[in-house]
C-alpha cells in the first residue's frame, strides 16, 4: 500500500490517528499509572473526582478507583473492539473475496448469506449468543465479530468483481497462476484499501456493542468494563452521577477516535478524495 | 382498639406536657380521620389477586386486602382473633376447634360459614398453596358440626399450623365460588369476592388495581379510607417521582431504590420505616455446594466465614440496610440464639484455616479458584458478588463470578448442582421451621425445585432436630431444638448467613396508623388512614 504520512495526510485522518495512539498508549500503561488490582475497593466510598489527590476521578460505590477502573476498562474496550474486528474481518474478507472472484453460484450462495445476516437484528442475536455461550471476553469478541461481518463481505466483493477482470490478473492467469496466489497476491491487495477504512468502523461499533452488552449485565464479570461501570451505577443517577458520565465520556472519546480514524482513511485512501 | 401510631402518642403526651397549644394541635389530629383515597404503589405487578396458588409477595402485599384468614398475630406472635373469634387445641392435640366469628357475609352477600374453612383448608391450602402442603399436610378431615365451627382432625401433633393462618400465608376462600373449578385458572382469582376490609372494584393492568371500602366488615369502624388504589408503576425512578410529588402515598417491599433512600429520607413529607417484615424473616446468605471437591471441605467454608466483611458489605452493597448475622434465625425472633460458633470478620484467621488446610498460596497468590453463581437482576447484588470477590482475593481465593438470568441460575444450582459457590436471598419465616428446613433437611435435596437445599447437605443428627421443630408442641422443648439447629447449621457451615435484610415501606407522613406487627408489610391497609382526609 502506499498510504504514506505527510503534511498533506488529511487532518481528520491524523486526529484519528493521535486519538487511537493516545488510547492504546493508556491502556498498555494501564497497569504503570494506577498499579494493583482496578477492582480492589481501597478508598472511601462514593467520593467525587478532583477532591483526593490520591483518587483524582474519585471512587465508586464500593469504594474502588474510577481512573483506575477506567484505564482498565480501555484495555477491555480495545481488545474486544480489535478482536471483533478481527473476526469479522476474517470472515468478511474470505467470503467476500471468494464470493467476487468466482461468482456465479458462490457469489449468489454468500450474497444471500450475507442478505440472511443483515436482515436478523444484530444487537439482539450478540446477546443471546452471548448469552448461550457464558458471558466473557472470548464470547463477547466472537458474538460482536459474527454479526458485523456482512458489510465487509459486501465491501469485499464489490472490490473483487471490479479487479478480478483487470489486465494484471488476466495476465496471471494466463501464466497459470492458481486461483489462491492470484487472489491474495494480485486481487485483494489492490482491493483492500477500502475495506480498511471500513474495519475502522467496525472496531467502533463493537466498542460500542459490548459497552451495551455490559450495560445489560452480559459483560464478563471478571473484568472492568466501561459499559458495567454504567449499568451498576444507573440507580445512582441523581446521587453520584460521575459514576455514569466519566465511563460515557471514555466511550464517547474511543468511538470518536475510531471513526475520525476511518473516515480519514477512506478520505485518504479514495483515489477521488486524494486527487482532491 | 383506638389505633393511634406510638409516635404521635408520644408526641401527644410530650406536646401537652411542654406546650399547650402543641397538645392541642396534636389532639385534634389524634384521632383517625375517616374517608379519601389511599393510593399505594406495588412492584412488579401481582400476577393474580390470592396467594392461594402463588405466593409472591406481590400477591402477598394486595390480597389481604380483600381476604381475611382465621387468625392474625401480635408483635409477639401470639395469635388474635380473625375470623376465629377462638379456638381450641384438644389434649392429644389432634384436634383444633376454630370458633368462627357470627354474622360475616362475603362481598356478595352469601353468609361465611364453616363450610368455606372446610374447603379452603382441605382443597385450597393442603393442595395447592406452595408452602401450605407442607403446613397442612398432616390435616386429614375437617368436621363442620355447625356453621360457625369447624374441626381441624390431624394424623400427628403440628407445631406449626397455629402460626401460619394470617392472611399472608392462608386466606379462607368462598366455597361457593370455588367449588368443582379448578382453583389455579378460577376467574375468581383475577375478580375476587372475599370477606376482607376491601371490595374488589377493577383491575386495569399495567395501570392499577382498584378497591372500595367494605360497609359490612366486621371489624366494626374499619377500614378508615373510602377507596384504595394500588398504582402499578415499573420503572423505580417513576416511582421515586411519584412519591415526591405525592401522587402515591404508601409503598412496601423496597418500593424505591437503595441508592435513593437516603435522599428520599431527608424529605420532610416522606418517612422511611423497615418494620413490618419480621414475618418474612429475610436474610442473605453465602452457600456451598458440599458435595464439590474444594468446597467440600468445612475448613474452607470456615476460612470463608471468616474473610467477608459483613458490615462493609451492607454499607457499600445494600446502603447499610441490613444487620451482620449470626446464623440463620434473626436476631428478633423468640427461637434466636447467639450461643452459636462466631466467625468474626478476621483475613488472619481465613489464611490460617486455609494453610491448615492444605492450600497454600501458588506463586501468583492464588490458593484456588471457585465459581460464585449469583442472579444480576438486582444492582445490590451485583454489587454484592464484586464486595465478596475482593474480600476473598485479600486471602488468596479466586472467586470467579457468573451471573445469569434467574432460570438459568436456578437450573444450574437446584437440577444440576453443577456450582461451587452462590449468593442470595432467602425466608427463614416467622416460624423458622415453616422456612428453613428446605435450606437444611435431607428431605430437602430436591433436584429441579428452586430454593431448597442446593448444598445437598445431609447431617442425620440435625434431620432429627429439624423433625422435633417441626413437631414439638412443648414450647420450651421446641426452642431447644431451633437452638440445636442454628447451632449445628454455624458448625457444620453449608452456608454462611451474612446478614438479616431489611426491607423498605415508604410512606407520606400524611398516612396515619401503620403498625410494626411483624407481618404489617403483609397485612391489610385497613388501620390505615390520610391526615386530613380525602
Amino acid at each position: 500500500m502506499s498510504a504514506r504520512f505527510s503534511f498533506s495526510t488529511p487532518s481528520t485522518l491524523r486526529l484519528g490517528v493521535l486519538c487511537v495512539a493516545l488510547l492504546a498508549l493508556l491502556a498498555a500503561a494501564a497497569g504503570l499509572l494506577r498499579p494493583g488490582d482496578p477492582m480492589a475497593m481501597v478508598g472511601p466510598r462514593g467520593l467525587w473526582p478532583l477532591t483526593d489527590g490520591a483518587f483524582p476521578l474519585g471512587t465508586d460505590q464500593l469504594g474502588r478507583d474510577v481512573a483506575a477502573q477506567l484505564l482498565f476498562g480501555a484495555r477491555v474496550s480495545l481488545a474486544v473492539g480489535v478482536g471483533a474486528a478481527a473476526v469479522a474481518t476474517l470472515i468478511g474478507v474470505g467470503l467476500g473475496a471468494v464470493a467476487g472472484y468466482f461468482g456465479g453460484v458462490a457469489d449468489h450462495l454468500l450474497s444471500r448469506l450475507c442478505d440472511y445476516v443483515q436482515t436478523l437484528p444484530s444487537f439482539l442475536l450478540s446477546m443471546v449468543l452471548v448469552a448461550v455461550l457464558a458471558p466473557s471476553i472470548g464470547s463477547v469478541m466472537l458474538a460482536i465479530g459474527l454479526t458485523s461481518w456482512p458489510e465487509i463481505a459486501r465491501l469485499t466483493r464489490a472490490e473483487v468483481l471490479r479487479i478480478r477482470n483487470a489486465d494484471w490478473v488476466l495476465a496471471a492467469r494466463t501464466m497459470g497462476l492458481g486461483h489462491g496466489h492470484i487472489l491474495l497476491n494480485h486481487v485483494l491487495p489492490n482491493g483492500i484499501a477500502p475495506v480498511v477504512a471500513m474495519i475502522a468502523a467496525v472496531v467502533a461499533h463493537a466498542v460500542l456493542v459490548e459497552a451495551a452488552l455490559a450495560f445489560l449485565g452480559l459483560g464478563d464479570p471478571n473484568l472492568v468494563s466501561w459499559g458495567a461501570m454504567i449499568g451498576n451505577a444507573r440507580p445512582l443517577l441523581r446521587t453520584l452521577w460521575y459514576l455514569m458520565a466519566l465511563p460515557g465520556l471514555a466511550i464517547f472519546a474511543t468511538v470518536m477516535a475510531f471513526t475520525l480514524l476511518g473516515n480519514g482513511l477512506s478520505e485518504r485512501l479514495d483515489p477521488r478524495g486524494a486527487a482532491r | 382498639m383506638i389505633p393511634i401510631e406510638r409516635r404521635s402518642f408520644l408526641a401527644l403526651t410530650l406536646g401537652a406536657s411542654v406546650l399547650a397549644a402543641g397538645a392541642g394541635r396534636a389532639l385534634a389530629a389524634a384521632g383517625p380521620v375517616k374517608g379519601g383515597t389511599l393510593i399505594a404503589v406495588i412492584n412488579p405487578e401481582p400476577p393474580i389477586l390470592t396467594n392461594t396458588v402463588n405466593n409472591h409477595f406481590s400477591v402477598n402485599v394486595v390480597s389481604p386486602n380483600i381476604y381475611d384468614g382465621l387468625l392474625s398475630y401480635d408483635q409477639q406472635m401470639n395469635p388474635i382473633p380473625a375470623l376465629a373469634e377462638r379456638f381450641e387445641l384438644s389434649p392429644d392435640k389432634l384436634s383444633i376447634t376454630f370458633h368462627l366469628r357470627k354474622g360475616v357475609t362475603w362481598h356478595d352477600g352469601t353468609p361465611f360459614t364453616s363450610r368455606d374453612v372446610a374447603y379452603s383448608v382441605l382443597e385450597l391450602w393442603k393442595k395447592h398453596h406452595p408452602r401450605g402442603r407442607t403446613t397442612f399436610g398432616d390435616v386429614t378431615a375437617v368436621e363442620t358440626p355447625d356453621a360457625s365451627t369447624a374441626v381441624l382432625r390431624l394424623s400427628r401433633p403440628s407445631a406449626i399450623i397455629l402460626n401460619a393462618l394470617a392472611a399472608a400465608e392462608s386466606q379462607v376462600l368462598p366455597a361457593h365460588l370455588y367449588e368443582n373449578t379448578d382453583p389455579r385458572t378460577n376467574p375468581r382469582n383475577i375478580n375476587p369476592v372475599g370477606t376482607g376490609p376491601f371490595r374488589f372494584v377493577e383491575w386495569k393492568r399495567g395501570e392499577y388495581i382498584a378497591f372500595e371500602r367494605n360497609p359490612t366488615y366486621w371489624d366494626a369502624g374499619k377500614p378508615h379510607v373510602d377507596r384504595l388504589i394500588f398504582r402499578i408503576i415499573p420503572d423505580a425512578a417513576s416511582r421515586a417521582a411519584a412519591f415526591e410529588t405525592g401522587e402515591v402515598v404508601y409503598g412496601p417491599f423496597d418500593p424505591i431504590p437503595l441508592a435513593d433512600a437516603a435522599r428520599l429520607r431527608a424529605n420532610p413529607e416522606l418517612a422511611l420505616t423497615t418494620a413490618g417484615y419480621q414475618w418474612l424473616s429475610p436474610f442473605f446468605t453465602f452457600e456451598f455446594n458440599v458435595k464439590s471437591k474444594i468446597a467440600g471441605d468445612v475448613r474452607v467454608r470456615r476460612a470463608i466465614a471468616h474473610a467477608i466483611d459483613r458490615k462493609g458489605l451492607i454499607e457499600a452493597a445494600w446502603y447499610g440496610f441490613g444487620t451482620p448475622a449470626t446464623g440463620p434465625i434473626p436476631h428478633y425472633q423468640k427461637a434466636y440464639t447467639k450461643d452459636v460458633a462466631g466467625y468474626p470478620f478476621d483475613p488472619a484467621a481465613a489464611e490460617r484455616l486455609l494453610d491448615e488446610a492444605g492450600y497454600k498460596r501458588g506463586a501468583d497468590g492464588v490458593r484456588f479458584a471457585l465459581w460464585h453463581d449469583y442472579s444480576n437482576d438486582t444492582e445490590s447484588q451485583q454489587n454484592t458478588a464484586e464486595f465478596l470477590r475482593q474480600n476473598l482475593k485479600a486471602v488468596g481465593i479466586d472467586l470467579k463470578l457468573r451471573a445469569a438470568d434467574l432460570p438459568t441460575y436456578y437450573k444450574r444450582v437446584y437440577t444440576n448442582y453443577d456450582y461451587d459457590t452462590r449468593s442470595g436471598q432467602f425466608s427463614a419465616m416467622i416460624d423458622p421451621s415453616l422456612g428453613l428446613y428446605r435450606l437444611y433437611a435431607t428431605s430437602s435435596i430436591a433436584p429441579g425445585v428452586p430454593n431448597t437445599n442446593g448444598a445437598q447437605y445431609s447431617n442425620p443428627e440435625l434431620d432429627a432436630v429439624i423433625e422435633t421443630a417441626l413437631r414439638e408442641s412443648d414450647p420450651a422443648k421446641r426452642t431447644e431444638a431451633f437452638h440445636a439447629w442454628q447451632r449445628i447449621a454455624m458448625t457444620d457451615l453449608p452456608n454462611i448467613p451474612l446478614f438479616e435484610l431489611e426491607r423498605v415501606t415508604l410512606h407520606s407522613r400524611r398516612v396515619k396508623g401503620l403498625e410494626d406487627r411483624p407481618d404489617a408489610a403483609f397485612s391489610s391497609l385497613k388501620n390505615l388512614w390520610l391526615e386530613g382526609g380525602a
